[in-house]
């Protein structure tokens, strides 16, 4: 088990320092900073000094390190608008991304699995065919579109929720349900094969020639040997989350790093989306890292190897 | 062929003629749609669907702020979602599937570093790297499409990488290999036409992806710019509006909905024929998912 | 003796979109207590059908019972396993199922001791202590040495032969009155085979446990059995005692399944024959008697009409037309 962490963490430094490689390149080839740090007519001695003092009179691979460094002691710039450090400003929007990601990947476990259980266990019924048809919808259809249909029902038609703005559980309900749809329909279509593959065993045979009553047979025979694909389609839906709560963000104005990202975007504020690239990345890889250790609890299989 | 025909179930014929249905949308626009989409009617602006009150015939759902016709618009819209689609997918799919293919088949160093890259792209959400890229190159169309291929290649890398490493070990290629064939030709004729299904079926996931996508950037106003009809960017120009046009905002999103139900339904029923152990089953490794 | 279980004119068929293929046609069976019934015959001749019948572990909806009852007595009471969940009332308690492949009935996910003890908890109700000390001295009966370390290994972390003698553990768990073995040795090789036909002898006589043994090795067959029904194609061709059978097949299925073992005594110029042809699929039964397209005797009237059971001496039955005369 430890050396199998110590592998697992490695992989985990290679790739945040792979990401970290990707926004350095980005950030050179973004143009030089002393354009948007200094007004245009700037004298060229001043951007000179600058630049001295930015480090990028460097060569490109000291540059490089001293970029590595820099975020390795939190320093990811700071913001051109705000003025004020990147990280800082990321992570103190990121609880309420993490509250709304959360929240929805909750929201789709608890819908998801138990409907593609029933759907497995009731293959071809009317169960399966609503399911099977709930997945095919969620799965095209747009999140934003879906806020704003939610927005046009329960906000504007019924005013039943807010449709903007955080703060409240109330104001929570929409965005997050909007934001599960996709990953409910993933992680639903997922148990459901991983359960029929599953199903046919000669353990939930045996498992039934006990004597065990029927959801025992199937919530924990077989559910426990389809979880191991279920519990990677859920991590990779955290990471899926994650981004797609950029959108959902946006249309609801909740004030978390994706629309925070947005609006750097827009206002070409590079230090910001790099600060999230870098935190949503990095709580991605841990959640893999979470996940991995769980397969192994999971699967006593993979533990011997 | 025939014998696939024969094979068009309900799933597959819904998704073909969903598909076809578009595509002729985008390649007859301008003789299938009743207005140009472009053309402003101030003395129509925001008037309703045709079916309700105070709609007209003229503008069958309706139109936008400028007077512009919704129909004609989405219609006009599949070119954009369909271009931006095609080219985007297949770029992905020969860049991810030529490294994947390198990967698998030649292993060693090369193959390490690739797999690692393709580690370390997963770990970022694809619509942060496509924010990162509009940043630094500036958001438009064509950056959105380099940014797909940039960054969903690992999908296609992914997959080629499997089916090699599995192909590799068979007799046929261990016996070119004896044969001293060259590694190309090994490559482009014995193991390309072996995986070239499996990837197919990846990129028409990926293309009701990227129309998804597509959509969602340029609703955020750093797709499509607004005087291309585009159905992310209707949907931008909807939402302020969401509270007195619903029809502004409904219609796009519906179009959106159908065309990548019709992709996905074309990918999972190309997936069972390809497969028929896993017919109605969902693959972990299968895309249209993963990092959205 | 008291007959334990009771099958009698049992139909079962698959059922799909385009109708129903009948599997077992008027099966009829018996196991008396404490006695070991041998079900013999080539594989898709519908034993292990039976066994899931009568565990009510039919496949659904893919197959169900059409005719037919499967009473099971114990305790006094008498019920038929073909009522809705009357089986599931007995399974695990009262009668019990060893599989084929213990590698694959054992859940990969569990430790020996959790599938052992969930048995316990559940039928026996005992505490998850109790269930524990109970599940190390149900695996040191089976003949598993150091039970009390091996509760906590899973599956694959024990030999074959242990996992098969868990798994007999498991089914004897409650001390059913039936157990159901199908194939239990057919994925082990020869020396365990013997081990752990002698630990279902002795376990037979220890708790009078009456089994239905489903094989198709002739060889076993005599080992176990006091009676033997012979299967082919979903229907019983032959039964009686075990002995009778083995000297004086009366059918010439049972005949042909004889001659195909090989024995020591046996010539190396007698060569082992094999029974012609191969077994026709279940749609495409032929009318008639069954076994008309590989029967070295069969004429017109096999291809015509169905023989009945006859009873030759003894207790001894063939559903054969020149039974008696062969």
């Amino acid at each position: 088990m430890a050396a199998f962490l110590a592998r697992r963490l490695l992989q985990l430094a290679v790739v945040i320092i792979g990401v970290l490689t990707i926004v350095f390149v980005m950030q050179r080839l973004s143009g030089d900073p002393t354009d948007l740090l200094l007004p245009i007519d700037a004298d060229e001695t001043v951007r000179e000094n600058l630049r001295r003092r930015l480090g990028l009179d460097q060569p490109i691979i000291v540059q490089y390190l001293r970029f590595i460094g820099d975020v390795a002691t939190g320093d990811l710039g700071s913001s051109y608008r705000f003025r004020q450090p990147a990280l800082e400003l990321v992570l103190s929007r990121f609880p309420a991304t993490l509250l709304l990601a959360g929240t929805s990947l909750l929201l789709s476990i608890v819908l998801a699995i138990p409907l593609g259980v029933l759907a497995a266990v009731y293959r071809n019924s009317w169960i399966d065919t609503v399911a099977t048809g709930v997945g095919l919808i969620g799965q095209a259809t747009p999140v934003y579109w879906l806020g704003l249909l939610g927005i046009l029902l329960f906000s504007v038609q019924l005013g039943l929720l807010p449709s903007m703005g955080g703060g409240s559980w109330r104001a929570l309900i929409l965005p997050a349900t909007t934001l599960a749809v996709y990953s409910m329909a993933r992680i639903m279509r997922l148990t459901r094969s991983a359960m029929l593959d599953v199903l046919h065993q000669d353990y939930v045979r045996m498992a039934r020639a006990k004597g065990l009553p029927e959801p025992v047979v199937l919530f924990k025979h077989a559910l426990r040997n389809a979880a191991v694909p279920i519990v990677t389609i859920v991590g990779l839906q955290f990471g899926a989350l994650l981004g797609g709560a950029v959108i959902t963000e946006t249309v609801f104005a909740w004030p978390g790093v994706g629309r925070l990202a947005v609006n750097a975007v827009h206002q070409r504020d590079f230090p910001v989306v790099q600060a999230v690239v870098v935190v949503i990345a990095l709580a991605f890889s841990l959640i893999n890292l979470a996940v991995d250790i769980l397969y192994a609890v999971l699967n006593p299989r993979i533990r011997l190897q | 062929m025939t014998s696939l025909i024969r094979n068009l179930d309900a799933k597959g014929l819904t998704g073909l003629a969903i598909v076809m249905a578009v595509a002729l949308c985008a390649l007859l626009a301008p003789w299938i749609a009743p207005l140009d989409p472009n053309r402003q009617d101030l003395l129509a602006t925001v008037a309703p669907p045709a079916w309700q009150e105070g709609g007209s015939i003229n503008h069958l759902l309706g139109t936008d702020t400028l007077g512009r016709d919704v129909l004609s618009r989405i219609i006009y819209g599949s070119r954009v979602s369909l271009l931006a689609g095609v080219v985007a997918a297949s770029g992905a799919a020969v860049l991810g599937a030529v490294l994947g293919l390198f990967a698998g088949y030649f292993g060693g160093w090369t193959g390490t570093v690739i797999m690692r890259l393709v580690d370390v792209v997963l770990a970022i959400p694809f619509i942060l790297f496509a924010l990162v890229f509009m940043t630094v190159f500036g958001p438009s169309l064509v950056n959105l499409v380099l940014a797909f291929i940039l960054a969903r290649w690992v999908q296609f890398t992914r997959i080629a990488y499997g089916l090699v490493l599995e192909l590799r070990e068979r007799e046929f290629i261990q016996a070119c290999i004896a044969a001293n064939v060259g590694h190309l030709d090994i490559l482009a004729r014995h193991i390309l036409p072996n995986i070239a299904g499996p990837l197919l079926v990846v990129a028409t996931l990926e293309l009701g992806y990227v129309i998804l996508i597509e959509s969602g950037l340029s609703f955020l106003g750093l797709g499509t710019p607004p005087e291309i009809p585009s159905w992310g960017g209707m949907l931008q120009e909807g939402r302020s509006l969401i509270n007195i046009a619903w029809w502004m905002t409904t219609f796009p999103g519906v179009a959106i909905m159908i065309t990548v139900v019709g992709f996905n339904f074309l990918g999972d029923w190309m997936r069972d024929q390809l497969d028929p152990r896993t017919a109605g089953r969902d693959a972990v490794a299968g895309a249209g998912g993963g990092v959205r | 003796m008291s007959l334990l279980l009771d099958v009698a004119d049992l139909s079962v068929s698959f059922r799909s979109g385009r109708g129903r293929v009948p599997a077992l046609r008027g099966v009829s069976l018996s196991v008396k207590k404490g006695q070991t019934l041998g079900v013999v015959g080539e594989s898709g001749c519908g034993k292990s059908l039976t066994a899931l019948a009568v565990m009510g572990l039919l496949p659904v909806p893919d197959s169900g019972i059409d005719g037919g009852s499967i009473m099971l007595r114990t305790g006094g009471s008498e019920s038929d396993l073909t009522k809705t969940n009357s089986a599931r009332r007995h399974r695990g308690k009262d009668m019990a199922m060893i599989f084929q492949e213990p590698m694959t009935a054992l859940n990969p996910s569990f430790t020996i001791g959790e599938q052992i003890g969930e048995v316990l908890r559940r039928h026996e109700h005992l505490g998850r202590q109790a269930a524990q000390e109970r599940s190390i001295d149900l695996l040191r009966s089976v003949g598993i040495p150091a039970p009390e370390s091996r509760i906590k290994l899973y599956p694959h972390e024990l030999s074959g032969g242990m996992r098969q003698r868990a798994m007999i553990a498991i089914a004897i768990a409650c001390a059913p009155a039936l157990l159901i073995a199908d194939e239990p040795t057919t994925a082990l090789d020869v020396t365990i085979q013997a081990q752990v036909l002698d630990l279902l002898r002795s376990l037979q006589s220890q708790l009078g446990t009456g089994i239905l043994f489903i094989t198709h090795d002739m060889g076993v067959i005599a080992e176990m059995a006091d009676e033997v029904a012979v299967m082919y194609l979903g229907t019983v061709v032959e039964k009686g005692p075990t002995a009778s059978i083995l000297e004086r097949p009366a059918h010439p299925y049972t005949q042909g399944l004889i001659r195909s073992v090989p024995t020591i005594e046996m010539s190396r110029e007698l060569r082992l024959t094999p029974i012609a042809g191969s077994v026709p699929s279940l749609s495409r039964a032929p009318s008639g008697c069954r076994f008309n397209t590989r029967c070295p005797h069969a004429f017109e009237k096999c291809r015509e009409q169905e023989p009945p059971m006859h009873v030759l001496d003894g207790s001894q039955q063939a559903a054969c037309w020149l039974a008696g005369e062969l």
